[in-house]
This record gives C-alpha cells, structure tokens and sequence, in this order.
C-alpha cells in the first residue's frame, strides 16, 4: 500500500465519509423546520431541540442512562482495576484463562446476557430496578475496564513499587500514592469508555429496562416506531456531539494513540 | 505480589461474573430444554434447527455475518495501514473519527441509516436527482442495507487490531523491499499480509461474532422482512413470550459464538486486542 498517493488518499477518505454518514445524516435532519423527514432541509430551525428539552420523557430517560452509566463506570473500574493488577502483577497459575474469562462478554453476544439475566431476576422474584439494570451493564462493560487497566499494569514499571516499599510503605499505600496515581491515564479512558457504552447501550436495557427504569436509547427507539418527527434527530445530534468533545478531550488529556507498541 | 493477595483481588470480578454472566447462561441452557407440553428434551433446538421457517434465520444471518466480515476485511485494511504509519497530529484525528463513532450506540447509527437509505432517503434523493435513477431503489428493509449498517458500526473493530498489528512492522522493511523494486501490490502480498495475520483472525472473529449477535441495525434496517436471529430472540422473548424458544436460539447463538472464542485462544489470541488503545 501506498499511503502517499493520491487514489489511497481518495480511498481513505470515502470510507471515512461513509463511516460518518449516519451520524451527518442525522445531523442535519434535526436542523429541519417541517415534522418529516424531508432531506436536504428546506427551512431550517432548532425547534426540534426546543422539543427534546421540553419533552419529560426524554428528560427523566437521560437522568436513568446518566445514574446507570456512572454507576456502571464506577463499578467495572472498581472490579476492572483490581482484577487487572493481580492478573499483570502476579503469575498465576491459569491466569491466561482468567483474562480470557473476565473479558469473554466482550465477543459472547449481549443479547444472550440481557436474556439470561432477565429469566434468572423472573425466576427469583428480582422486579425491574436500577440495580438489576446496572448488573447487566457492568457485564458487558467489565471487559473494557478488565483490558484497558491490564494493558496500562503490563506497561507500568513495577521498581517503583519496590523503591516505594523499600523505604517502608505498606503494598496498599503503595498502590492508593504511587501506582494509582502513575496509571490515571487508562482509569481515566477505561472509565470514559465504560460510561459511553453504557450510555448507548440497547442491547442489555431493551431486556431489563422497567418502566421506571427506562433508559434514553430504549426511549428513542420506542419513539421511532410511531412517529416519525426530527425529535430523535435533535437528541442524537446532542449525544454525538457530546461524545466526540468527550473523545476528543479523553485524546488531548490522556492520549489515545498509545497502542502502536 | 503474594498469590493469596492476587487472588483476593481477582475474587469480585470472578464472582460477579459468575453470579450476573456464566450462571444465568447455564439457567438460559436449562430454560431451553423445557418442551411446549412441559418435557425436557431437545425439542426446541428441533424447531429452530429443521424447522424450514426458522431455519432461514440462521442461514441469512450467519450469510449477512459473512459479507459483513468480508467488506469489514477489505475497508479495514486502507484505514489501519493509514493509521498505523500516520503523523501524531493525524493519527490523533484518525483515531478520534474512528473510536467515536463507536461510542455512539447503535440506536443514533440505525436511526441514521434509516434516513440515509430510506425509500426517499439521502442516498435515493441524491441518485433520483442527478437522474442515475427513475424510481428509488430499496434498501432498507433488504439484507444489503443491514448489511451496510452492520459494516459501519463494526468497521472500527477490525481496524484497531490490523493497525496494532501494522504498527509493529517496521517501515524500514517497506523501504528496503521497495529499494529492491517490489511493487507495492507485493510489499502487502508478502509482507504486511502475513505478519498481520494474527491481527487479522482477531478482528475476524469479533466482527463475525459481533454481526451473529446483532440486534439494534437488523432491528432498524431489516424490519421483520430480513430474518436475523438476534431480533427473532427479542420478538420471541419479549413479544411472544416463549421463553424455552428464545432460550434455544439464543443457546445456539452462544455455542457459536464460545466455539469461535476458544478456536481463537487456541490459536493464541487474546480477546479485544486493540480494545486498550483507547487506554494509552
């Protein structure tokens, strides 16, 4: 391959576009002044933003995905973390099939962990709940944190955890004062990359959410069955730009290009 | 690090995947081998496995998985060999234009794609008004359009392995082949082919499984008209409520996807390769 010329060049930059086309689309669509979804639009407007702000349902579904992710985040960093500092710290015995264990529901379908979970809560008794919902999420999110933490352990230089115990400190305060601290980066990004995942999630929340429990994706989609408005237009932009500034930020503070080793 | 110590910190996630993942898959497996009259035995894998209706689904999903893969292959290769050898400042656009679009979900993607390629959608407006066409074509609602949503969405997973793996080739290797008059057609041949095999078959597999798997896209771009068995366990489960059949088909899914993971760590794979490059 040839990446200075100019058909590679082209080639590139169309797979991009295409890689780009849904979230432009729906851009632009939520721009559109008429309730149809008339492309290019003819008037343009913010009204439909106007209308995802005053509409509660969308309201009350962003705070249960906002509650659901942070928690998520914060559980699957907690669980992650310590799971990848034993596995990159210590050489156990099996711990090449513990890794593989703990990041399996990166590749095994969610679906099946949203059905399996759902007839083991009917089973029990377990009614709909943000804890029920969030168990799910940190399933399918664990593997990220597992996998991101494990990589940032394997690259760290353990003398500095001698040096720190050399001059007396005990393995936690070693852990909370110069480890921590030195792999904040990969928290930083592992965590991010839990929140939006669990933040976008539909394949887990379109099985456990409940009613009260009614996550933002599982609202829109329930909304673009019956009508056909640029509502979900408005809040996807919203959501798209939040995360690309999220993105962005995550690359200018803690970096995303380091996986080239 | 004491092994005692080591332990007790893998003990959480371990018993947590155990309690909220690999139990109640062994319960949805259970739940699969209840008969409509009550029994068990195998009679809803029969079902779904001979059953002419329902063995449709698993053909043209497992069709639509394979194409998908395939133009995932193709794509990807450009994209990562442009990342792998990008400048920081590119590399850092690159990658912000690839791992964003990931964080997106599939609901914003599918809702896209909908307007994108619908009857009267962006790309049949476009094609009627510069005369290309006479009436629209249809898209949505075929395999072809989950198939187009299915590589947008999961494009970024093959690309992130193959550009690992494509980093760790030194351009000096390039350059000496092309100094002794290899074309570039042969450099990929011969080089950058084979020694990104092993990230090829990594993000072979998780596309695949992740297309066998998908739910949201076939949802929105196939309607009921494509047969994909992600949305036939969601309509079974939670519109249908049969569960022991939802619980079959989903088990089916499972198998397939677990055969795929352990033919991938036998051949020494490690799972979301690539996945950490959000983390460094």
């Amino acid at each position: 391959m040839n990446a200075q010329s100019p058909f590679f060049r082209a080639a590139t930059a169309l797979i991009y576009l295409f890689l780009l086309t849904p979230i432009l689309v729906v851009a632009i669509a939520s721009l559109n002044d008429a309730a149809s979804l008339a492309f290019p639009p003819k008037r343009l407007s913010l009204r439909w933003y106007g209308a995802f702000l005053s509409a509660g349902e969308f309201g009350r579904a962003s705070g249960v995905s906002l509650e659901v992710a942070i928690a998520t985040a914060v559980i699957a960093l907690t669980l992650g973390t310590a799971a990848a500092y034993a596995l990159a710290r210590a050489s156990l015995p099996g711990g090449f099939v513990l890794l593989q264990y703990l990041t399996a529901p990166l590749i095994l379908p969610a679906l099946v962990v949203g059905l399996a979970l759902l007839q083991v809560y009917s089973r029990l008794g377990v009614s709909a709940s943000l804890a029920s919902l969030v168990t799910g999420h940190v399933v399918v999110t664990l593997p990220y944190t597992v996998r991101t933490m494990y990589a940032a352990f394997v690259a760290y230089d353990g003398t500095l955890d001698d040096a720190a115990a050399t001059l007396g400190a005990r393995p936690l305060r070693t852990f909370f004062k110069v480890t921590l601290p030195l792999v904040m980066p990969s928290v930083v990004a592992g965590g991010v990359f839990a929140f939006a995942i669990s933040f976008s999630n539909i394949m887990i929340s379109a099985f456990l959410s409940g009613p009260s429990t009614t996550t933002l994706p599982v609202r829109m989609y329930n909304y673009i069955e019956f009508a056909n408005d640029p509502t979900i237009a408005a809040i996807s932009t919203v959501v798209v730009l939040a995360t690309f500034l999220v993105v962005w930020g995550l690359h200018k503070t803690v970096g995303l290009g380091g996986f080239f080793r | 690090m004491t092994s005692a110590r080591a332990w007790t910190l893998l003990l959480p996630a371990t018993l947590f995947l155990l309690v909220a993942f690999a139990g109640p898959v062994v319960f949805l497996g259970w739940t699969s081998l209840i008969g409509r009259s009550g029994g068990l035995g195998f009679e809803q894998y029969r079902r779904f496995l001979l059953d002419p209706f329902y063995r449709g689904f698993l053909t043209d999903t497992v069709i639509v998985s394979l194409v998908t893969t395939t133009l995932c292959v193709v794509l990807a290769y450009p994209l990562a060999y442009q990342l792998a050898r990008a400048g920081t400042r590119m590399r850092s656009l690159l990658l912000t234009l690839l791992i964003a679009p990931l964080m997106i979900g599939d609901v914003v993607r599918g809702y896209g794609w909908l307007i994108a390629l619908g009857d009267y959608g962006v790309l049949n407006r476009l094609l009627l008004d510069l005369g290309v066409l006479t009436k629209p074509i249809r898209l949505i609602f075929t395999p072809t359009g989950v198939v187009i949503g299915l590589v947008q969405v999961l494009l970024p997973f093959m690309v992130l392995p193959l550009a690992a793996a494509i980093g760790a080739i030194s351009v000096d290797i390039e350059e000496a082949s092309l100094s002794l008059g290899a074309r570039h057609g042969r450099i990929f041949r011969k080089i950058l082919l084979p020694l990104t095999l092993p990230g090829l078959a990594a993000g072979i597999v998780i596309v695949f499984a992740l297309a066998m798997g998908s739910f949201a896209i076939p949802m929105f771009l196939g309607g009921v008209r494509v047969k994909m068995v992600g949305p036939l366990v969601f309509q079974q489960a939670m519109l249908t409520v049969d569960w022991p059949f939802a619980a079959a088909v989903s088990s089916v899914l499972f198998a397939t996807s677990l055969l795929l993971l352990v033919a991938y760590t036998r051949l020494g794979g490690r799972i979301g390769r690539g996945v950490e490059a959000v983390g460094r």
